[in-house]
């Protein structure tokens, strides 16, 4: 009772208010909350409440910190919170804009509602302290893949790898080394590790992801990633792409049901009833990897009707009459039998379109992973083009992207050609790299023998299409590490196993995918529980025990934190404590500019004006715009300086220069009826985030999705047991029988079936990438993930 | 009651991506198996016309909840301050985490089979104190705090908003029962909805797909 007298002179005294028994128990009792709220906490020693010191209150409540999410490769600004060196909650950061809108007036009209946060970045806290982490290095001491490693030390481990590296250059030379890693995140000191070692093998993820897409937009309007303004749109025609699933970056639900509201239609061409198409006007199921052929169709409809906008076309386009020809016979009756899309379908879709203030049209890799990618994206970024939706309100969008500056060593080009082909047989190729190509150098060692491999924060036996190449192939290699924060199906092929590090724990700069210039950091917001290394202080330590220099006599003398230090100053002028010290650790760096291709150009001195194309370029050869007779205009970066219909870049090293539609090469047969796909969903993150235990909660498995009548026909019932046959492997699965399905097509969720990475991850589901026999695009050199036919039969 | 919170869920911008059930596990830290918010798949429809929609629960903090007065050990309570169903034998640890120490539930299941929409979850094995029933607090000590839900915060597709009830009431298109969702004449659940624009009277819950 004396405690109580204590109390209620406490609780007055603290808050002015008057105390009751009754309240007091209420409040100790159910929340507790009220006290801390009011800033009052509970001294065990004491038993009674009282006004916590600004230290306490820290200690148990903690600080916030803001970073950047990584659990996928979208960049979401959070902040933490860190109470005693641990993370007790990720929320999300509304400073930055990923997670808010990519239009800077909307970014700024909605910050206050909040930024947002996928299941990934909420389950974070799992992956990180995930107990099945790797924790120490691990040197392989039985035969490969055979699981026998002794754990060794980080000095080992460094010591290790440089001396098996300085062997295989020695024994082969520099080039006989292959890099593969993850792209966005700490790829500048893998880079500058390969050029300073003198292997020019370096590849990362963008190669799987979307380089067919990026080619195609930049053959046609110069700029390999436009992003579309959702939000303001009057109209949205997506191929392939399901931002509501695969969402990429965290604001895309958010700025496409604001568009929604405002009355946006919504129109989502897919074989699958993707989570986009499900909130979608109008779902078109086509047969996969036909979108282009839809396209041109479409273009067909808006020539043959004349419903382009002629000035534009007349203004910023070139190659029209040629496209005009070209599309005269790509009717809507001619796509309806490649695509099964009705013909009167596209012809109202053109006409809507054609009548839209302003419209999205884009593409991802739904198409994208075909054989015929690169030329059906370009079909699809010819439609924007004739209709002159670009680079204005509601429509595809050119971002001004501005952010670190890599600066690289300075070192001789190596002597020998990239091994995948890159700029070779690839000219359209992206600096990601061809992974196919690289694969079969691998296996058989043309055009130069491939002897060492080198593998960080990627699951390349899962994620490169074809997992029994994936596995001869390292097989095939005298020496391999793999950097991960996991035993991977990869790291479980290795020689020297190296624990990577998690996203809270390490630096990164992420110029972030929105249309004005913005920046987040990625900042370590806990020590590494493990003790480990990150990737960046690994690699440049093995960087320095082999003694790499430049041609300055430079090496890898700086920090992580001095490296990203000096790209930011090089790149937007701020030091990384000022980043550090902005809200919310973001730097945006202006506004979304519109019609950027009317304004004019700063030329710099020493440019060249071209007479036949009125291309200016500096005295780099680098574009700079394009001359309208008066004075330099920005243009489009294509080597017209305009949108290309007719692309003769294309045409001079062999391609076709219009976007012709050629059949899937690998379409299904009498034998293996149905077409596969896979596809990515909200939960998931490639094959990287299957031993999350609350995202395995969330979907823990992959069912065989079916047409419920091609069901009923093969006699299966929903959740039957079933094989699924590719002419390159099989395996057994659930179905799920839907109407959410192209009849002839089937597919499943990519990612799962896993036999390795950790104990929740094991055994769940079907990996898609069994199936497919693994090509590479012709012109971009995408690996293609979805095309290949099976047969299904009960088990 | 005239103060009362609820969930306003807005299906026709739920895509399903359980960004929410995420949120709701770190701000509590809830053990796996048991989902104090939960998102439901409904499909129907018939191809090419098929219907996907989604319905993401966590308590509905009832006016008149069934759970409380079936409790035998009367651990569940309704906030006089703002209506939210409670449970009395879990207090908050300064660090904001729950403390479990002094349950006294005696897993009869009364408050599961009472509550018409099966919202309390048994946490068989819990890392942290003895086995219970567990559900969705409403998050009321952030709503204490002047903040909304954590769900409410990290929806991605501005589908779970937090208000009044009477507020949400106002709201035009407003509905007190989806698909699906079972008779709210029961209870009176506080939660309110915005249908979404396509569905069917074919829907059935899809548990794995």
């Amino acid at each position: 009772m004396e405690i109580l007298k204590k109390e209620k002179n406490l609780f007055s005294e603290v808050t002015g208010k008057k105390f009751t028994r009754r309240e007091f128990l209420k409040w100790s009792s159910v929340t507790g909350t009220a006290a801390i709220a009011s800033g009052l906490f509970l001294d065990n020693k004491l038993g009674i409440f009282r006004e916590a010191t600004a230290a306490e209150k820290e200690a148990k409540t903690g600080t916030w910190i803001y970073t950047c999410c990584n659990m996928c490769g979208g960049q979401t600004g959070i902040k933490v919170n860190v109470i005693d060196g641990v993370i007790r909650k990720i929320e999300p950061n509304e400073h930055n804009p990923i997670g808010v809108a990519n239009i800077y007036n909307d970014f700024v009209n909605e910050k206050s509602r909040g930024g947002r946060m996928c299941p990934k970045g909420n389950s974070a806290i799992k992956s990180l302290y995930d107990p099945d982490r790797l924790k120490t290095p691990m040197k392989r001491i039985g035969e490969r893949g055979s699981g026998q490693w002794e754990p060794i030390t980080w000095e080992q481990a460094i010591e290790e790898a440089a001396s098996k590296l300085t062997e295989i250059k020695k024994k082969y030379g520099a080039e006989s080394l292959v890099w593969f890693s993850e792209d966005h995140s700490f790829t500048h000191i893998q880079i500058d590790f390969c050029d300073l070692f003198g292997t020019p093998n370096y590849h990362n993820h963008a190669n799987l992801c979307d380089v067919s897409r990026k080619r195609g937009f930049s053959t046609v309007m110069g700029d390999e990633r436009p992003l579309a303004d959702f939000q303001n749109a009057d109209y949205v025609l997506l191929f392939g792409w399901n931002p509501l699933g695969a969402m990429k970056w965290a604001h895309l639900p958010a700025i496409i049901n604001r568009g929604r509201e405002k009355g946006a239609k919504l129109v989502v061409v897919d074989p699958v009833f993707s989570a986009t198409a499900a909130k979608a006007d109008e779902w078109i199921s086509l047969r996969p990897g036909t979108d282009g052929a839809m396209a041109l169709a479409i273009g067909n409809v808006i020539v043959t009707e004349k419903l382009y906008n002629k000035d534009f076309i007349e203004n910023w386009t070139i190659g029209f009459d040629e496209y005009e020809k070209f599309i005269a016979d790509k009717t809507p009756e001619w796509q309806e039998k490649i695509t099964s899309v009705p013909a009167d379908v596209v012809r109202r879709i053109a006409r809507e379109l054609a009548s839209s203030k302003s419209a999205v049209i884009d593409v991802w890799s739904g198409p994208g992973h075909h054989t015929n990618a690169t030329q059906g994206s370009r079909a699809v970024a010819m439609i924007p083009a004739l209709l002159g939706f670009y680079d204005k309100s509601g429509t595809m969008i050119s971002p001004d992207k501005k952010g670190g500056k890599h600066i690289k060593f300075s070192v001789d080009k190596s002597k020998a050609q990239r091994v995948d082909g890159l700029g070779t047989k690839y000219p359209f190729g992206h600096g990601s790299g061809i992974y196919i190509e690289a694969r079969e150098a691998m296996l058989t060692g043309k055009p130069y023998p491939v002897k060492a491999a080198v593998f960080v924060f990627q699951n390349w036996v899962m994620s490169v299409p074809n997992t029994a190449k994936n596995l001869e192939a390292i097989k095939n290699m005298e020496f391999v590490i793999v950097v991960d924060t996991h035993l991977s199906e990869t790291a479980e092929l290795a020689d020297l196993i190296v624990p990577g590090s998690n996203f809270l724990e390490r630096y990164d700069l992420n110029s972030n995918w929105v249309t004005f210039p913005a920046l987040g950091l990625r900042q370590p917001v806990v020590k590494s529980w493990i003790n480990g290394m990150t990737e960046y202080e690994f690699v440049k330590a093995v960087g320095k025990k082999l003694g790499l220099k430049d041609k300055n006599g430079k090496g890898f003398e700086k920090t992580d934190e001095e490296a990203m230090n000096e790209e930011l100053k090089a790149g937007i002028n701020i030091s990384i404590a000022e980043l550090r010290a902005m809200d919310g650790a973001t730097w945006i760096g202006g506004k979304t500019t519109y019609e950027k291709y009317s304004k004019s150009a700063k030329v710099p001195e020493g440019a060249v004006v071209n007479t036949d194309t009125k291309v200016v370029k500096d005295k780099d050869g680098k574009y700079i715009g394009v001359s309208n007779g008066f004075w330099v205009v920005n243009g489009f970066k294509t080597p017209s300086g305009k949108i290309e219909f007719y692309s003769k870049q294309l045409k001079d090293k062999g391609y076709d220069p219009l976007p012709v539609y050629t059949e899937p090469e690998d379409k299904p047969t009498s034998e293996y009826p149905f077409y596969l796909i896979g596809w990515k969903q909200a939960e998931h993150t490639h094959t990287r985030t299957f031993n999350n235990e609350w995202l395995m909660e969330m979907k823990s498995d992959n069912p065989l999705w079916m047409n419920t009548d091609t069901g009923k026909k093969l006699g299966l019932n929903d959740g039957d047991e079933v094989w699924i046959e590719s002419p390159i492997s099989k395996a057994k699965g659930k179905v799920h029988l839907t109407e959410g399905i192209h009849p002839e097509v089937v597919g499943l969720h990519h990612g799962y079936g896993h036999w390795a990475l950790g104990s929740v991850a094991k055994g769940k589901g079907v990996a898609d990438g069994q199936f497919f026999p693994g090509k590479a695009e012709a012109i971009s050199g995408q690996a293609i993930t979805k095309e290949v036919g099976v047969k299904i039969y009960k088990a | 009651m005239k103060n009362q919170l609820g969930f306003y869920f807005n299906q026709d911008n739920c895509i399903g991506c359980r960004a929410c059930e995420g949120a709701c596990k770190q701000q509590w830290n809830v053990d796996v198996t048991v989902r104090y918010r939960k998102v439901h798949t409904l499909e129907g429809g018939k191809y090419p016309n098929p219907i996907t929609c989604y319905l993401s629960l966590g308590c509905n903090h009832c006016e008149e909840p069934a759970c409380i007065e079936v409790c035998p050990v009367k651990r569940i309570e309704k906030r006089e301050k703002d209506g939210l169903v409670v449970y009395n034998d879990i207090s908050l640890n300064t660090d904001g985490t729950l403390n479990y120490e002094k349950v006294t539930c005696v897993s009869c299941g009364n408050c599961k089979n009472a509550c018409p929409y099966s919202i309390p979850q048994i946490n068989e094995s819990p890392s942290k104190g003895k086995k219970r029933y567990e559900k969705c607090i409403g998050c009321y000590p952030r709503v204490d705090e002047g903040l909304k839900p954590a769900c409410v915060q990290t929806c991605l597709g501005l589908a779970l908003e937090w208000d009044k009830l009477a507020e949400n009431e106002k709201i035009s298109g407003t509905i007190k029962q989806l698909t699906g969702f079972p008779d709210p004449s029961d209870t009176k659940p506080s939660t309110r909805f915005k249908p979404a624009r396509k569905t069917s009277n074919d829907l059935k819950e899809v548990v794995l797909r």
